[in-house]
């Protein structure tokens, strides 16, 4: 009886601490389940992908940035990081489209944009082939805004007189794009501003090839005064009125063609 | 006529500041250039002959504008010192002014300077950048 006893009572022991340590097990599971729980909280926080817009139109890297990593720039700030034209955005600005306005050619790439960025690649003929143009007001726009500030990036390509010289213009402070293109116009080309100190020199040479000034037998004396270039009409043969005289030279000197040359240009996202 | 004020012919460094770039400066363009406002604003140099640096600013809109530069140096936020100048009317499109030099410090040191410039239908408030030229989008140093 003694035996069965203890036996018994080691059987209750056992039957204890196998109750035991079920509860133990079972606590630790549901243990190491609450911290799967919580890691798992943390890694769909670290983990979790950008909510992009259901559309076909990939936002820029402006955009992404907007929503992943940083709030937009304000225009002053991103204005003062300067020019960020690099090879690969160079590279990817080929020109597409071109029009010809009073003989002068303006040929364009698509519009690249990246970070808050937009770069158009230009380039325009000169009517003489003799003084490289630049460019007038250049306005880029979207429906979601108008530039009309940009950074002029110099282009070292081969420069003809058929294509003209290049320029790469940079627009900042660009929101994200969602438009499949934007609208870019040139209101007005000339020449480029010759080096201080050979203003008249550059003058006098392009207003003695026009025809409209020697047809009318103008002359006139130039000198760089304080910073500025100024004239004196001194010969004026038709007595063309002085106010349409001065404009009229004006006009010659700097090489002004007005335009508009204005294009439809395809949006390029670079990633 | 106006009164015409001296210009470089041949000066070097310290002695070129407040003096206007002439053909004996050989002149170069720094940096990248940009507009604001139709104003194109160009940094300006003369490296090896006058060793000065001075801004130079382009009307690039098709309506004649007033016309104003400044080149700015000293003071936390360039605000100290100045070169301006501005058209004596509006200028048509391409028409340029450009700022007194400010020469190298010793002939050698270039001066730290901001470039500014801006473009409108009323004569503009000089100098260009205000009290912080710093903070001013008119203005800019070299990229």
């Amino acid at each position: 009886m003694k035996k069965i006893y203890t036996l018994l009572t080691f059987l209750m022991a056992g039957a204890i601490l196998f109750l035991l340590g079920f509860a133990f097990n079972w606590a630790n599971q549901r243990s190491a389940q609450a911290s799967i729980d919580l890691s798992g909280i943390g890694i769909t926080q670290t983990s979790r992908q950008p909510v992009l817009t259901p559309t076909s139109l990939l936002p820029t890297k402006g955009a992404i940035l907007e929503t992943l990593e940083s709030p937009r720039l304000d225009a002053l700030t991103d204005f003062r990081r300067g020019p960020l034209l690099n090879d690969e955005i160079r590279q990817s600005l080929i020109i597409t489209q071109s029009q010809v306005v009073k003989d002068v050619l303006l040929q364009v790439s698509d519009v690249v944009l990246y970070d808050s960025r937009a770069y158009i690649k230009t380039c325009i003929s000169s009517p003489d082939a003799v003084d490289p143009m630049d460019f007038g007001s250049s306005t880029l726009t979207s429906s979601e805004g108008i530039w009309i500030n940009f950074y002029i990036n110099g282009h070292p390509a081969l420069i003809s007189p058929e294509q003209g010289r290049c320029l790469i213009l940079e627009y900042w402070d660009i929101p994200p794009i969602y438009a499949t293109s934007m609208q870019f116009t040139m209101d007005i080309v000339g020449y480029v501003v010759p080096d201080e100190g050979r203003f008249c020199e550059a003058y006098q040479r392009r207003s003695q090839r026009d025809q409209r000034v020697v047809e009318a037998g103008i002359e006139f004396s130039c000198d760089e005064v304080n910073g500025a270039f100024s004239m004196e009409i001194t010969r004026n043969d038709q007595n063309i009125p002085k106010n349409i005289v001065y404009g009229m030279v004006q006009d010659v000197v700097v090489g002004a063609v007005p335009g508009p040359w204005s294009f439809d240009l395809p949006v390029i996202h670079m990633q | 006529m106006p009164i015409k004020t001296i210009q470089a012919a041949m000066c070097s460094g310290y002695n070129c500041t407040g003096l206007y770039a002439d053909s004996s400066c050989n002149a170069t363009g720094v940096g990248a250039s940009y507009t604001y406002n139709y104003a194109m604003i160009e940094r300006r140099q003369s490296e090896f002959y006058c060793k000065a640096q001075w801004t130079r600013v382009t009307n690039k809109n098709s309506a004649s504008r007033w016309t104003a530069s400044a080149t700015r140096y000293g003071g936390t936020y360039y605000e100290m010192y100045y070169q301006s100048v501005q058209s004596a009317a509006p200028i048509g499109y391409g028409v340029s002014v450009f700022t007194p030099m400010v020469g190298n410090d010793n002939g050698v040191n270039v001066i730290d300077t901001l470039s500014c410039g801006n473009t409108g239908t009323n004569q503009l408030s000089q100098p260009i950048g205000g009290s912080q030229p710093y903070l001013s989008p008119y203005c800019t140093s070299v990229w």
